[in-house]
């Protein structure tokens, strides 16, 4: 009896333990962790709705290069002050840190501080004190992988047709080999990664040569354009909601891009751009990485074919692609089409861009400090990217001639007192802040209808209206700031960051007839961009240059008409100097301008407020041109500059993971 | 001492208690006394009428009293330390002499899942007694572990009240993982640290295999076993104890005056802009003209304020520390506890206070504005014979506290008081106003020390902690003799509301203090006062603990057999989580079989065989249960026949050895390792971070959702496992005057969870996963060694002791390194490294290097100039760069540490001390001192690092000149930064007296007086700052200070 009762006693107690202890199900044993449950949402959740699996792709959206939200590299400074067209005054920033003074080395990719980085991240890097986000810093590496899991698991989506499916493999073929075009712009040839890797799964594939890399771009790109769900273009009537969604036209125009910059002298060449140093030899080294082992002219051909075939493809499309035209021809009507062309999205009535990137929706994206523009291009509004003389002098006249004033810098040199920024190609009024007597009407700069950009002038007076080192060069930035303090034109209209649009395509085109011996059909090009903007023939308007019989002129030309018309929108000028081996324009001492007003006698007004009071005659002027000491380039140094700054060094740490990844020559 | 004895043996005795078994027969009262080995009173002896529950202990003089007792009964004496003794009971009073066993032979040690008698104990195994904790006068009692427990090393790196935990390592560190030790109190997982010391019977720490096995896959950096005091059959026994003690700054970071500052500030710039053959010498850098006010920061006119502090208020020198920080603050500490019970229900009831205050000055009128920490400790435990087979056990323990930071906290507060240069403003006036320096007029600086609190408001938090454990055994004696079952569930729950009430930095009225223009002195008012916001948060966490088990223990013969079975399982709710909380709404469980077998014949030959079965969420199913084996093997000779003719030499001798596996499934903190991998997803945002940016389409489109991958599961992986070896001898000589235990350990520790993030090429671009690759050999001694003798009235010990440990990795996932001795693997766990400092460059040091290493002097990268570091190039390049970086110095994880006890007793008087040291141990020499100036050249200059730089008229400097331009190459990393932190330190004395009751007062059976003292004197190279703080300084890296206390106690016992 007294057994019992004690039997009764444990296993009441028991009971109430259970009770008392746990809330939830009481379970012993293995069961008791079985119930712990897995994720919330794992790669099989995303792929088992349509939706979830757009979700997917539009994050790989949102890795799209763009200069200016290149996420944190140098610090979030733009990559345009590496060119010889922008100079960065401003003390932080990797642009001033890393590059100006030399200071990069091979550990530069693996430094935290993202002042002493380079301008192109290879890899991931973790900061220490936000694991969960890669401090800004993302590897194309990511956007391959996410591309790779959309390619392979889109198939079992249930919930979506065929034609969708093929065309999200479009877009995700399309951004993959716009991530490995980024890569390859700044180290050469790349590790190719052919899928998703399983958790376990090694990467053995080592570094694949320059040309390898090139053919793996095109086979991806070729990959996107034979989908058939791919579109040529997005249907006018959902460009609202869609606009800015690749299509087979920014494959096609990737495809073009990738082979300009292929057939280009940097790889395409009877040298390497750069030996690798004796004591750099490893087992690894290949100067085939970096470069193509001869010239090729073919290349060119190639990338005149694709060009061909983009413009086949839009005329089989009814020429959906056009560029945006101006209204009224005149300053006005010029500057209009130009701004929408680089600034906004396609729209029912615009089809410039072909492929851009939407890291914000207006300039200010709803929050001006933590905005777009008060973050992405602080950098800028803090002196990151001033217009230098040398960008000002790219522009030509309004007529077609180009820049006249060779010899108008310092004092009695413009005896006359011309006023040299006067009737000029408009792209220059749209490209930076320089004096005008006359803005066309709702083209006034923060009210004004002129500009008295001089020393003295308003910008000197008023520190309020304009910050000094954002016109430290003695130009301002204009080109998507435009004027930031006047109006409301920061929410305007959506923004759409170029990586191409279609004058891009027209002067790749004429690169590669240039190239291939068709002076003539390359001219027709260039006039095409030039004469939406109401610029003469050049050919015509600059007889001395022998364009239709001197490649190097016109190659020169071609460059330079790059740089008016899609400058400061991809960091297409830093490439373009880099893929041309442009070391003649990397050392050469860049220049501010100081612009004087003269009094009657034609002296310099120096002191006091010399702003202009509107209605009085337009001053004359003389210019200074200074060279600028202000983070003065070690590379204008005599001396200083080897051919290894065309590429970045990759990094040092990825390499010594010894899956065969190898250090460029010279770092 | 012999108080000590009684409350080890009290859980001793309730086993006694229980023995089954009741006889009647014709009765006497007894009373009588037992008496040591040096005929006096033997406190705390237990006498038990044998084939009996009924007993007594013996009081402090040594008597007791049965009332009950039938002639010519046994009664069983014992105590431990000493042999147990048989009297007949012949008559109303009895005296007993007591013979020394061996000491401690008898004594009981708290073991996993249970007690054992330290003579059969085979594994490493060490124990402290609550006394021995109490005689530290320490608000948080894990800061007294350090010095009272050979192989325990306790390091405090703040004194920061209610937020002084101590960084806890058994054995030193044997992982690249956590090494935090697994610490159980009553045999549930929770924490002792703000335990009131007074509740605590005994800590055990569990080092080697044969003691952690059956903790199987959370045992593997050793365990920690807090147990809780309980009642003893007597009549109510009430101690009350009374601290007060006085909290002093041991050795805090002191800071150069305004006139150092200038001339070091002035010195930097000059020599950097000079060439050296311009230097104008460090004596006449005052007087040195050729420079603008605008090349140096500290015009001489303002050098001549500082120097003659002329105009104290315009152009003060403020000793920043000295000025907010109190000379001394209090700590008080009281406890009542009662103690007693029948022989059906016996308790243990106490109730302790604890306050803290702040070492700051407030200055507001605002008394919440200050560090402080108040702690109510309860707890009541009680032991109820439910029936002759069964016991019901109730523990209840819980904490009110609340603790009050200020300012924004001690993270930002510390930080910044670095930030507060001398010049920057000179305090409060007399009328109150918060006066400010012009930077126009004394130069820029980041800040004053009160702009980071004062006024700024405070937070307070009040945490609530229960913890209850409720257990029932029953004796199934009537199954078979030595058997019995045990049940036990175990709740605990912890609330804490926290109410903010900061503001945050810049927000207060200050007085700008400057010169109008004709250089009078004038303050201008600046800033507003915002009234302080108010916000509250409020967590909580709970958890729950279940074990069932069976116990069997008997004695055939010599033949000593025991026999442990049992099953645990937990469950945690909203645990810590490492993965951005992703997990933290799913609880953590864990289950455990546990198996034990000892057995013993004639306490001579001893073996134990433990095994713990463990399952962890962590793992997938497959891979999920880990077994625990464990064996250990003694051996007592002293006690073989033969050893007779040298017993007067060596009374006692005990070889002991251990082998066994040991788990570790914890890698900070993350879950469910083997899931496949976690994604998340997120709004696309304007951001300058693409890995969470996503997009937006159209003209007028919103952001859209994306969702992107975060994690990757690793399904291979499992538990981490260490191979523990241990091998000890303990021996007693000179009939118990001389203990020694000596124990040498061996562990290597393999498949360690590490996350191969270092590995994965970037190119795949695969998320990091925890893997099973690391391993780690740890191996190490630990010694101790006891001395007690009587000379006369006058009774002493003494006990030095002595631990090494010294660990290697030899597999980590290291990425190939490109010269040898950048390789981390086969160095030790958390290796510095840094550049190899040939000397401060001055002249003659080419021509030195030269004779030193046949190379000419590598180029090192910078200007260089005298006094600048000079590194040597490790791989014969020509140029400094990282890759000349080499393993520098010892962790900050001592490798020994040792210590001294010392007690001593002559009539009522007892003293004793406790000394502690560490060595061959490092700190890198950061936040304060590096960069000197700060990162912006505003903050202060810490005294040590003017002193210590190298300078004209310092050129056997320990530290590099201080320079703007070389900064980065003189910081860097190199052994000019690294301090050995070597100390040896007085850790506590106590001086007491105790006042026994006598015939004519005799309300109280003691009372004690005493005096103790914490930290009180310390001896070390280092005088920068204590050499157990903590040498990075950044954010939280920078800590309250470590303070030292004296303190005066009383302690009455009725």
């Amino acid at each position: 009896m007294k057994k019992t009762y004690q039997y009764i006693l444990v296993l009441g107690l028991s009971a109430i333990f259970a009770f008392s202890a746990c809330v939830d199900r009481f379970a012993v044993g293995d069961a008791f962790l079985e119930k712990a449950p897995g994720v919330d949402v794992n790669i099989d959740t995303v792929f088992s709705n349509a939706e979830y699996t757009r979700n997917f792709l539009w994050s790989a959206y949102g890795q799209i290069y763009c200069t200016y939200t290149a996420g944190n590299m140098m610090n979030g400074a733009p990559i345009d002050a590496l060119s010889d067209s922008y100079h960065s005054y401003c003390e932080w920033g990797g642009v001033n840190q890393t590059y100006y003074t030399g200071a990069m080395t091979e550990d530069s990719q693996d430094n935290p501080d993202g002042n002493l980085q380079g301008k192109f991240s290879y890899g991931t890097l973790k900061d220490d004190f936000n694991k969960e986000e890669g401090g800004g810093r993302v590897s194309i590496y990511e956007t391959v992988r996410k591309c790779w899991q959309i390619i392979e698991n889109i198939e079992r989506v249930p919930d979506m047709e065929d034609s969708e499916k093929s065309r999200l493999r479009g877009e995700a073929y399309t951004i993959m080999a716009s991530r490995y075009f980024d890569a390859f712009r700044n180290f050469g040839g790349l590790c190719l990664t052919r899928k998703a890797f399983e958790v376990g799964e090694p990467f053995t594939g080592g570094r694949a040569t320059a040309m390898q890399t090139v053919e793996f771009i095109d086979s991806l790109l070729v990959c996107a354009i034979q989908e058939p769900g791919f579109p040529w273009s997005i249907d006018d009537n959902s460009l609202g909601q869609w606009s800015g969604r690749l299509t087979r036209a920014s494959a096609r125009a990737l495809r073009a891009k990738l082979w300009m910059h292929a057939a280009s002298p940097l790889f395409n060449s009877s040298e390497p751009y750069i030996e690798y140093a004796p004591n750099k030899t490893t087992e690894y080294t290949d100067i085939h990485h970096v470069w193509f082992g001869g010239e090729d002219p073919t290349l060119w051909e190639k990338c005149l074919t694709y060009c061909n075939d983009f413009f086949t493809d839009n005329a089989a499309n009814g020429n959906y692609y056009a560029l945006v035209q101006p209204a009224t021809q005149d300053e006005a009507g010029y500057r209009d089409a130009y701004r929408h062309a680089y600034r906004y999205r396609n729209d029912a009535s615009h089809h410039e861009k072909l492929f851009d990137a939407h890291p914000t929706t207006t300039m200010s994206g709803g929050a001006w400090g933590w905005g777009w523009a008060g973050f992405a291009l602080d950098g800028i509004r803090q002196g990151g990217a001033v217009p230098t003389n040398e960008l000002m002098e790219c522009f030509g006249m309004q007529d077609g001639r180009v820049f006249p004033y060779g010899d108008i810098y310092g004092a009695g040199a413009n005896p006359n007192g011309y006023d040299m920024f006067a009737d000029r190609d408009p792209r220059l009024y749209e490209t930076m802040v320089v004096p005008r007597h006359d803005l066309p009407v709702n083209f006034d700069y923060a009210g004004k209808n002129y500009n008295d950009a001089w020393v003295g002038g308003c910008y000197d007076n008023n520190n309020n209206f304009n910050r000094p080192v954002d016109y430290a060069t003695g130009y301002c930035k204009f080109k998507w700031f435009l004027d930031y303090y006047g109006g409301n034109r920061m929410d305007d209209a959506y923004i759409g960051i170029s990586y191409i649009r279609l004058a891009e395509l027209y002067l790749i085109r004429a690169e590669a007839k240039a190239e291939t011996g068709d002076f003539a059909g390359a001219l027709d090009d260039l006039h095409v961009v030039r004469s939406r903007v109401g610029l003469g023939r050049l050919e015509t308007m600059n007889p001395g240059l022998q364009l239709t019989t001197n490649k190097a002129n016109l190659i020169n030309e071609i460059l330079r008409e790059r740089n008016c018309e899609i400058g400061a929108e991809c960091g297409d000028r830093v490439y373009d100097m880099i893929r041309r081996k442009r070391q003649d324009l990397f050392t050469k001492t860049l220049h501010e301008i100081r612009i004087y007003r003269l009094d009657n006698a034609g002296n310099r007004l120096t002191e006091g407020d010399q702003s202009w009071s509107n209605g009085t005659p337009w001053p004359k002027f003389e210019y200074e041109k200074v060279p600028i000491s202000s983070g003065a380039r070690r590379w204008w140094e005599a001396g200083f500059w080897t051919n290894k700054w065309y590429l970045d060094p990759v990094s040092r740490k990825e390499v010594q993971k010894g899956y065969g990844l190898t250090q460029n020559p010279g770092w | 001492m012999k108080k000590r004895r009684l409350l080890q043996l009290s859980g001793l005795l309730v086993l006694l208690l229980l023995m089954p078994g009741l006889s009647f027969a014709q009765t006497l009262r007894v009373e009588g006394k037992v008496l040591d080995e040096l005929g006096e009173g033997l406190v705390g002896a237990g006498v038990v009428v044998q084939g009996t529950n009924t007993g007594a202990i013996t009081d402090l003089d040594g008597h007791f009293v049965l009332p009950s007792v039938s002639r010519g009964a046994t009664l069983e004496i014992s105590c431990v330390g000493y042999a147990t003794q048989t009297v007949q009971v012949t008559g109303p009073k009895l005296t007993i002499q007591m013979e020394l066993d061996s000491r401690a032979l008898e004594e009981s040690v708290v073991i996993a899942y249970g007690q054992q008698k330290k003579v059969t104990i085979t594994g490493a195994v060490s124990a402290v007694s609550g006394e021995g904790l109490m005689k530290a006068p320490v608000a948080n009692v894990a800061n007294a572990l350090q010095g009272n427990l050979p192989g325990v090393s306790a390091v405090q790196p703040s004194g920061m009240p209610g937020a002084d935990e101590p960084v806890i390592r058994i054995r030193g560190v044997g992982s690249l993982n956590s090494a935090d030790p697994l610490v159980l109190v009553d045999g549930v997982e929770r924490s002792f640290s703000q335990l009131d010391a007074n509740e605590i019977e005994s800590i055990s720490v569990l080092k080697d295999a044969s003691a952690t096995a059956v903790f199987g896959v959370r045992g593997a950096n050793g365990v920690i076993l807090v147990t809780t005091k309980r009642g003893t059959v007597g009549k109510a026994s009430v101690t009350a104890t009374v601290n007060a003690a006085m909290q002093t700054i041991s050795k805090f970071v002191d800071f150069a005056d305004s006139y150092t500052y200038g001339k070091m500030w002035n010195y930097a710039k000059i020599t950097d802009s000079l060439p050296v053959s311009e230097w104008p010498g460090t004596a006449n850098i005052i007087d040195y003209t050729p420079y603008t006010d605008q090349k140096i920061r500290f015009s001489q006119s303002v050098m001549e304020h500082f120097r003659t502090g002329d105009m104290p208020r315009t152009f003060p020198s403020t000793d920043w520390i000295k000025y907010v920080m109190n000379d001394s603050a209090w700590q008080e500490q009281a406890n009542v506890n009662v103690n007693g019970g029948t022989e059906k229900v016996r308790y243990f009831v106490s109730a302790g206070f604890l306050n803290q205050d702040s070492l700051f000055k407030t200055f507001s009128s605002n008394k919440n504005e200050t560090f402080s920490f108040q702690r109510l400790n309860y707890r009541a435990n009680l032991d109820i014979d439910v029936s002759r087979w069964s016991q019901l056990s109730i523990t209840l323990g819980g904490r009110m506290q609340n603790r009050n930071t200020m300012g924004s906290g001690e993270g930002f507060l510390f930080r910044y008081l670095q930030g507060a240069t001398p010049y920057a403003g000179c305090g409060i006036d007399e009328q109150g106003r918060h006066i400010v320096s012009d930077p126009n007029l004394v130069g820029p600086f980041d800040r004053d020390a009160l702009s980071n609190y004062y006024e700024l408001g405070y937070k307070n938090q009040s945490t609530n902690v229960v913890n209850f454990d409720i257990q029932y055994k029953l004796d199934l004696g009537f199954i078979t003799k030595g058997l019995d079952f045990k049940v036990k569930a175990s709740y605990n729950s912890e609330y804490t509301a926290e109410k903010n009430r900061q503001n945050g930095y810049g927000t207060g009225v200050f007085y700008t203090a400057t010169l109008d223009a004709d250089g009078n002195e004038i303050l201008r008012k600046e800033g507003v006062t915002w009234p302080i916001p108010y916000s509250e948060m409020k967590t909580g966490s709970r958890n729950w603990y279940t074990e069932a088990s069976f116990n069997y223990n008997q004695k055939f013969g010599k033949h000593n057999i025991g026999a442990l079975l049992l099953y645990n399982q937990s469950k945690t709710y909203y645990p810590w989580d490492s993965d951005g909380n992703i997990y933290q709404s799913i609880p953590k469980g864990y289950v455990g079989l546990v198996g034990r077998v000892t057995y013993d014949y004639d306490t001579r030959y001893l073996l134990d065989f433990n095994i713990g079965y463990n399952g962890s969420e962590n793992f997938a199913p497959g891979k999920r249960y880990g077994l625990f084996p464990s064996i250990s093997l003694g051996w007592i000779p002293s006690s073989e026949k033969w050893w007779e003719p040298v017993k007067d030499v060596v009374s006692y001798l005990k070889i002991r050895g251990s082998w066994g596996l040991v788990g570790n499934d914890n890698t900070n903190g993350a879950r469910f390792l083997y899931q496949p991998g976690a994604w998340s997803f997120y709004t696309g945002k304007m951001t300058t971070h693409p890995e969470i940016r996503g997009t937006n389409f159209g003209t007028s489109g919103d952001w859209l959702k994306a969702v992107r991958e975060l994690t990757s599961g690793n399904p291979n992986v499992t538990w981490e496992t260490a191979s523990k070896f241990n091998v000890g001898v303990d021996a007693t000589f000179f009939k118990g005057h001389l203990h020694t235990y000596v124990d040498f350990f061996w562990e290597d520790r393999k498949g360690i969870l590490v996350s191969n993030e270092d590995t994965l090429p970037a190119v795949t671009y695969l998320p990091a996963s925890v893997v099973n690759e690391g391993r780690v050999k740890n191996r190490g001694y630990e010694i101790t060694l006891t001395w007690e003798d009587k000379i006369g009235d006058f009774q002493y010990s003494i006990s030095p002791s002595f631990s090494f440990a010294r660990n290697k990795v030899l597999e980590m996932l290291e990425v190939e390194p490109m010269y040898d001795y950048l390789r981390k693997t086969g160095l030790p766990v958390n290796q510095r490294f840094g550049y190899d400092l040939f000397e401060y460059y001055q002249p003659g040091t080419e021509e030195r290097y030269l004779a030193t290493y046949g190379e000419e002097m590598p180029n090192q990268k910078i200007d260089l100039k005298y006094g600048d570091c000079v590194f040597v190039d490790l791989n014969g390049d020509g140029v400094i760069d990282p890759n000349d970086r080499k393993p520098l110095g010892y962790t900050d994880n001592p490798e020994i540490t040792y210590s001294l006890n010392a007690n001593l007793h002559w009539k009522g008087f007892d003293f004793s001390m406790l000394w502690t040291g560490a060595d061959h141990v490092n700190r890198t020499l950061n936040g304060y001192f590096r960069d000197q100036f700060g990162s912006t050249n505003t903050s202060a200059l810490t005294r040590w690092v003017a002193d210590n730089s190298w300078t004209e008229d310092n050129p056997n400097a320990i530290l590099p000149r201080i320079s703007f331009d070389n900064r980065t190459h003189n910081n860097s990393d190199s052994r000019a930064w690294m301090v050995d932190s070597k100390y040896i330190r007085l850790k506590n004395v106590e001086i007491g007296y105790t006042f026994k009751k006598s015939g004519k007062v005799n309300f109280f059976n003691y009372i004690r007086v005493f005096v103790s003292g914490q930290n009180l004197l310390t001896f070390s190279n280092f005088d920068g700052n204590d050499p157990e703080a903590p040498g990075q300084g950044l954010d939280y890296g920078v800590r309250y200070p470590m303070t030292r206390v004296v303190n005066i106690g009383a302690q009455i016992n009725f």
